[in-house]
């Protein structure tokens, strides 16, 4: 079994039926509506959930345009003047409601009656039907009960001094004694943990996904005996390529597609809910090293690791002659994805980003799909690290090839239970498919 | 071009299952493997494929090693299969793909099987009655129109076709390249009577394009009816091989199909024939050669018994076969 021309013809045929049917699959058809519709929401949803944070959450100036005044508490404070103070009312106006028509009310007028009470002061604030955020009113409040409070204090003889020693607060901050010494380095920890979070999670879902799908396309062949009217036609090494790659390019489309839809999601709630912003995410990603390459990084350790995966999946598949070995097939598949996955996690979390474990683990086949993207992004691994690491992984993308086209050819016509790793393996050293 | 089978051998470990068999077709033909269930036709078949290993041997297609991706070649493998859930055309259109055929021409060639073998209602579930002719060849084909506001249905699954028909779709993929090597593997195992001559018809047709055939089968008339040349196998080894007449011939007429209106057990007796079966005066007679059915014949007509008749053949393939295989059986034993 040799990387030949003659090895690889039909591939391409191979390719476009299984693109096809893949793509003609109605559970897959539903499954990839249903995630896109998710992801269309996913913005909106998210300002639902945090709708609680959003009330707080002010946005830079204040939507209203005019606050009227009726002040009865014979303090005579120059709104207008302390308003112009916080920089949130740049644009409002504060005037007396006695020198305006105030009624009706617009949207982004309120009317403010201000009085003395037995226990101090009065605040009443009057909207329109549409009135403005409650976030807004709320701060309007705040910001004339301050006001009366400070005026009260200045009538009572405090001075500018005292009052600004008053006004002072206690600020409360907890940090770990790595922050303290080194705050870099542990905004960067926190960096590095998301993003290696983030990476291993959608390398697990792509991985997983197609796994199981060429599991069952290999096992669905074998145990409708096409197999060998197939390999009649075409060498057992085109076969599985053809089946890997549409895979693939399905599986990566469909992605591209619902990565587009949460692109489409937070463009139109951006538009629609100002208040609505990504900063938080900004700022978590803010220490990595993103540039042009950055895709073409992320792209091509997605899909060096997607073939990995996939070509142990046809491996194992390899070795089961009936659609009820499937799970223990499958088993072993997701068994060494999640074990890729916990230990990338479990290494972005033991290093700081230097010495033997991040390169360790981005050279390491298995691991390396799911660390070795991002400990360079993180800028912990040097580009020709990360280029020895993809090396790597295309040498054991190609053995696997190789090897999974000989057990296909080997066991064939085998019937009988699903044969263990091992013996898969034996299979494939000892004298089984006919071409060489 | 020629078929060139030169000491094929393959062993399971210390088993030989193929022991040294050479077999030739210098011209286009059919030429039958034969042999008890296990004898090893599955398995030569599969080794001149590729789809096993060899442990020794060679096959040759026009003087080169025969490689079934580069020679136009149909094969209907004994375990047959289709994807369960795909639809049939796609399938079709699939293989056709990978022996290389153009998708138009694909497409006519299908059309054309699919109304000789009558699948043409699983292919195009749309299709109503036929208006026009097509040609394919030297054949007619019925070119089938849709009807006016009919729903459209959806296109067919292997699932949803009973064992006969998923045979004659797995025979249309064997014939999809218009091959010039046919290998039919019990091609006519699980058929009924209908679409047994249907499978006929079409062996029939690819012989008379001249195309190569390779035939195994259990089925001793049908291989009688169409082979030129054979080899029996018998435990791996060949135990017969050669031109089916010249066999034949070489065991002389010696079967004789007597029919009289009354008992002739004694005089047969004295003639020294053995009786193979009686039933209401009609016997089946094994003779030494056509001297010794003569001489019955003459103490019949001497003795006035009428004769109703009297039928002296070669033995069938079928007596061949059982003789040749029960012989060296019976030999081992």
């Amino acid at each position: 079994m040799n990387w030949s021309n003659a090895h690889l013809a039909g591939t391409k045929q191979v390719f476009a039926f299984t693109a096809v049917q893949f793509l003609k699959n109605r559970a897959n058809i539903f499954t990839f509506v249903l995630l896109f519709l998710l992801c269309l929401v996913s913005a909106p949803l998210m300002s639902l959930m945090s709708s609680g944070d959003s009330q707080t959450a002010l946005p830079a100036q204040s939507s209203l345009s005019q606050v009227y005044l009726e002040d009865e508490t014979g303090l005579s404070l120059p709104w207008q003047e302390l308003a112009a103070q916080d920089p949130f009312y740049q644009n409002t106006s504060f005037l007396s409601a006695s020198e305006q028509n105030v009624s009706p009310l617009e949207s982004s007028q309120v009317l403010v009656r201000l009085a003395q009470s037995e226990s101090g002061f009065a605040v009443e604030l009057t909207t329109a039907a549409d009135a403005p955020e409650q976030s807004e009113l709320d701060y309007l409040n705040s910001f004339f009960t301050r006001q009366l409070q400070l005026a009260q204090l200045s009538q009572a003889g405090i001075t500018q001094q005292q009052l600004a020693l008053l006004q002072g607060g206690v600020t409360v901050q907890s940090a770990s004694a790595e922050e303290y010494f080194s705050p870099a380095e542990e905004t960067d920890w926190e960096t590095g943990y998301w993003v290696q979070m983030i990476y291993s999670v959608l390398v697990l879902v792509v991985s997983i996904f197609s796994v199981s799908y060429i599991i069952r396309a290999v096992v669905e062949e074998k145990s409708s005996k096409l197999v060998e009217n197939l390999l009649v036609s075409i060498r057992p090494l085109a076969l599985m390529l053809g089946k890997v790659l549409a895979v693939m390019a399905c599986v990566f489309g469909a992605f591209a597609v619902l990565a587009l839809g949460v692109g489409i999601s937070f463009a139109v709630t951006a538009l629609l809910l100002p208040q609505f912003s990504l900063a938080g995410v900004g700022d978590l990603f803010s220490h990595l090293s993103l540039g042009w390459d950055t895709a073409a990084v992320l792209l091509v350790s997605l899909a060096l690791g997607y073939l990995t995966f996939a070509l142990v999946a046809g491996l194992s598949g390899a070795g089961c002659s009936s659609t009820q070995e499937l799970d223990g097939a499958m088993s072993l598949s997701v068994l060494l994805i999640m074990a890729g996955y916990l230990v990338g996690i479990f290494l972005s979390t033991l290093s700081d980003g230097s010495g033997f474990w991040p390169v360790f683990a981005s050279l390491c086949p298995v691991i390396s799909v799911f660390c070795a993207p991002v400990q360079y992004l993180m800028g912990n691994l040097p580009f020709w690290l990360l280029a020895v690491s993809w090396l790597i992984q295309i040498a054991v993308i190609v053995l696997l090839a190789l090897l999974c086209a000989r057990v296909y050819q080997a066991l064939l016509l085998y019937r009988g239970e699903r044969l263990s790793f091992g013996k898969i393996l034996s299979f494939a050293a000892g004298k089984g498919g006919a071409r060489p | 071009m020629s078929l060139d089978v030169i000491d094929l051998t393959k062993r399971y470990g210390g088993k030989t299952v193929v022991d040294h068999l050479s077999f030739s077709m210098p011209g286009p033909g059919v030429y039958a493997l034969l042999g008890t269930n296990g004898a090893g036709k599955t398995t030569t078949i599969r080794m001149m494929l590729g789809i096993l290993s060899r442990d020794g041997g060679q096959v040759l297609w026009d003087g080169k090693e025969l490689d079934p991706a580069v020679c136009n070649l149909g094969y209907l493998a004994e375990e047959r299969g289709l994807y369960p859930k795909y639809p049939l055309m796609d399938q079709l259109m699939y293989f056709a793909g990978l022996r290389g055929v153009k998708k138009d021409t694909a497409k006519q060639r299908i059309r054309y099987l699919a109304h000789r073998l009558q699948v043409e209602e699983y292919l195009y579930p749309d299709a109503g009655s036929a208006s026009h002719s097509l040609s394919y060849g030297s054949h007619n084909v019925s070119r089938i129109q849709l009807p006016a506001r009919q729903k459209k249905q959806k296109p067919k699954l292997a699932d949803q076709l009973s064992k006969g028909n998923q045979q004659k779709i797995q025979l249309m993929t064997a014939l999809l390249s218009d091959p010039d090597l046919i290998v039919l593997d019990e091609p006519l195992s699980g058929l009924d009577p209908v679409n047994t001559d249907l499978f006929k018809s079409l062996i029939r047709e690819e012989i008379e394009k001249g195309k190569y055939l390779i035939l195994s089968s259990h089925q001793m008339a049908t291989v009688e009816e169409f082979c030129t040349d054979l080899t029996i196998l018998d435990r791996a080894k060949p135990v017969l091989q050669g031109n089916l007449n010249q066999i034949k011939k070489s065991y002389g007429r010696v079967n004789l199909s007597l029919k009289v209106e009354q008992d002739i057990a004694p005089l047969i007796q004295a003639c020294g024939v053995t009786l193979l079966s009686e039933k209401e005066y009609e016997y089946q007679l094994k003779v030494t050669g056509e001297e010794q059915a003569n001489r019955l014949l003459a103490e019949l007509i001497a003795r006035q018994i009428p004769v109703i008749t009297f039928d002296l053949r070669e033995p069938s393939l079928h007596e061949i076969f059982v003789e040749t295989v029960g012989g060296e059986r019976h030999e081992l034993e």
